[in-house]
């Protein structure tokens, strides 16, 4: 019967503090990430302010910093240079309303007409200087971007007539063919 | 070919990982086998053994 | 059967020779070997580059796999987790820490990859504005807070039923990780499906869909030894405990049989 007493663990204690923080940490970890979850959930709803929304919240939004997102007009898109930097002037459309864009930094790899571009930036009052660039929307006001990320489709295509379509659109664009 | 560096890293720690993964999970099977013995390797299930 | 053949095979007796495979997952695994080396000659060489993207585009075949198994993993986590808490069998215990492990690898290199792809065609590697992006890292974190849970106790059924509470806690996301491209769509930077929605180049989809099954290939091998690790690790623990109590019975034994015969 002795025997049988001696059976009890010797040194429990380490492992016991171990199993009662592991559980801890864990369930913080846990909760955590559920409410980053609900934030990110909430906050993916206002992730980007299509060009429609924007020009009509744009008393609302004054000078401050937002995403705005849009289609580029291919025959607005002007590259040009403010001192060593390169700046891309264009417009963008989205749900009938038109943006113009001053863009200062190098533009995406994959910046082209109609793909949609992401941009962070603000509302600027006043004409955009860039030369040979002549906004589309009139309207006294450009939003100027310093951040740009391309929203490509999940269309992936090889088409033979894709270079040409390409070409002719750049054509158009340098012989100033929004007018 | 465009965009080689991305593809190359993409794709190289894709394979790498696969591979150190499956490694590492063989070894491990290797060093447990010799630490149990024969009688109690039924992995699949407990009953089907004579 | 597959237990005897694997016993026959396994080289019982010679610890030199043990492990966990067997002709099976031998097989199976040179079939993966084969496949990816078949998976690598289709995507640089016979899948045509895309129009916008160029060739960036062949990063697709190992992304959008990693994407699919991370979901098949976790949901044969939480179908484990689930059995455990019903059944209280180790069997489903072990698939749903086996299936955590390969998916949280498999999660890890979507979240990898689709970074990489993301810097030449979106223009940037991680955009916390993202809702695909960053339900996925909830994904992965929480997937992580299972393993850890899991690495706090051996065999302790109450580990067992903690991790499974988180297993089923995480697996809520995943519907929200895998819609949410459509549920947010333009609100998103992140493209729709590409394997359901997208329009792909025919032997764009059929590489991608052999990378798939490649993928799949080497999931279920990897379960199979996975599995097998896990069974063993339980074993191992039942046969030390076994020592110890045997250790501690002979200490005893001796410790009681010097005592009687000082007193004799």
């Amino acid at each position: 019967m002795t025997t049988e007493s001696n059976l009890t663990p010797q040194d429990p204690r380490p492992t016991r503090q171990r199993r009662r923080v592991i559980p801890l940490v864990a369930a913080g970890a846990l909760v955590a990430g559920v409410m980053l979850l609900i934030w990110n959930l909430v906050s993916g709803s206002l992730y980007f302010y299509n060009a429609d929304e924007a020009v009509a919240r744009r008393s609302e939004l004054g000078a401050e910093r937002f995403v705005l997102q849009g289609s580029p007009i291919g025959c607005s898109i002007v590259e040009s240079a403010l001192g060593s930097e390169t700046v891309v002037a264009f417009s963008l459309s989205f749900g009938g309303r038109t943006v113009d864009v001053v863009h200062r930094g190098d533009p995406a790899d994959l910046f082209q007409p109609d793909v949609p571009v992401v941009l962070d930036g603000n509302w600027v009052e006043g004409s955009p200087e860039v030369e040979g660039f002549a906004g589309m929307a009139g309207d006294g006001w450009y939003f100027a971007s310093d951040r740009m990320r391309v929203k490509h489709d999940n269309d992936y295509r090889n088409d033979e007539d894709y270079e040409q379509r390409l070409q002719q659109s750049e054509a158009q664009a340098a012989t100033g063919g929004c007018s | 070919m465009t965009h080689l560096g991305y593809l190359l890293v993409g794709w190289g720690v894709w394979l790498a990982a696969l591979a150190l993964y499956g490694f590492r999970v063989v070894a491990r099977g290797r060093r447990l086998s010799t630490r149990v013995p024969a009688d109690r390797q039924r992995w699949m299930t407990t009953r089907d053994r004579p | 059967m597959t237990t005897q053949v694997a016993a026959q095979d396994r080289g019982d007796g010679d610890p030199t020779r043990a492990h966990t495979g067997s002709r099976a997952t031998r097989g199976l695994g040179l079939v993966v070997l084969a496949g990816l080396v078949a998976l690598v000659l289709l995507a640089f060489f016979a899948a045509p580059p895309d129009d916008e993207q160029g060739d960036a585009v062949r990063l697709i075949f190992i992304h959008v796999p990693s994407a699919i198994l991370t979901y098949v993993a976790f949901f044969t986590t939480a179908a484990g987790s689930a059995m455990w808490l019903w059944k209280r069998s180790s069997w489903w215990d072990i698939t749903a820490h086996a299936a955590a492990e390969i998916g949280v690898m498999f999660c890890a290199l979507t979240l990898f990859t689709g970074s990489i792809w993301g810097r030449p065609t979106w223009n940037t590697y991680w955009d916390w504005g993202d809702v695909r992006l960053v339900t996925t890292l909830i994904l992965f974190l929480l997937m992580v807070g299972y393993l850890v849970v899991r690495s706090s106790g051996g065999d302790d059924p109450a580990v067992s039923t903690r991790a499974a509470i988180v297993g089923l806690l995480a697996a809520i996301n995943i519907p929200i990780v895998n819609r949410s491209v459509e549920w947010w769509f333009d609100r998103t930077l992140h493209q729709k499906a590409s394997l359901t929605d997208g329009k792909l180049e025919d032997l764009t989809l059929f590489t991608l869909v052999f990378g798939l099954v490649v993928g799949l290939l080497f999931f279920v091998w990897a379960m199979i030894h996975r599995f097998r690790v896990g069974w063993l690790e339980h074993q191992a623990r039942a046969e030390d405990l076994d020592e110890a109590l045997e250790a501690r019975r002979s200490e005893a034994a001796a410790a009681g049989s010097s005592a009687s015969g000082g007193e004799a």
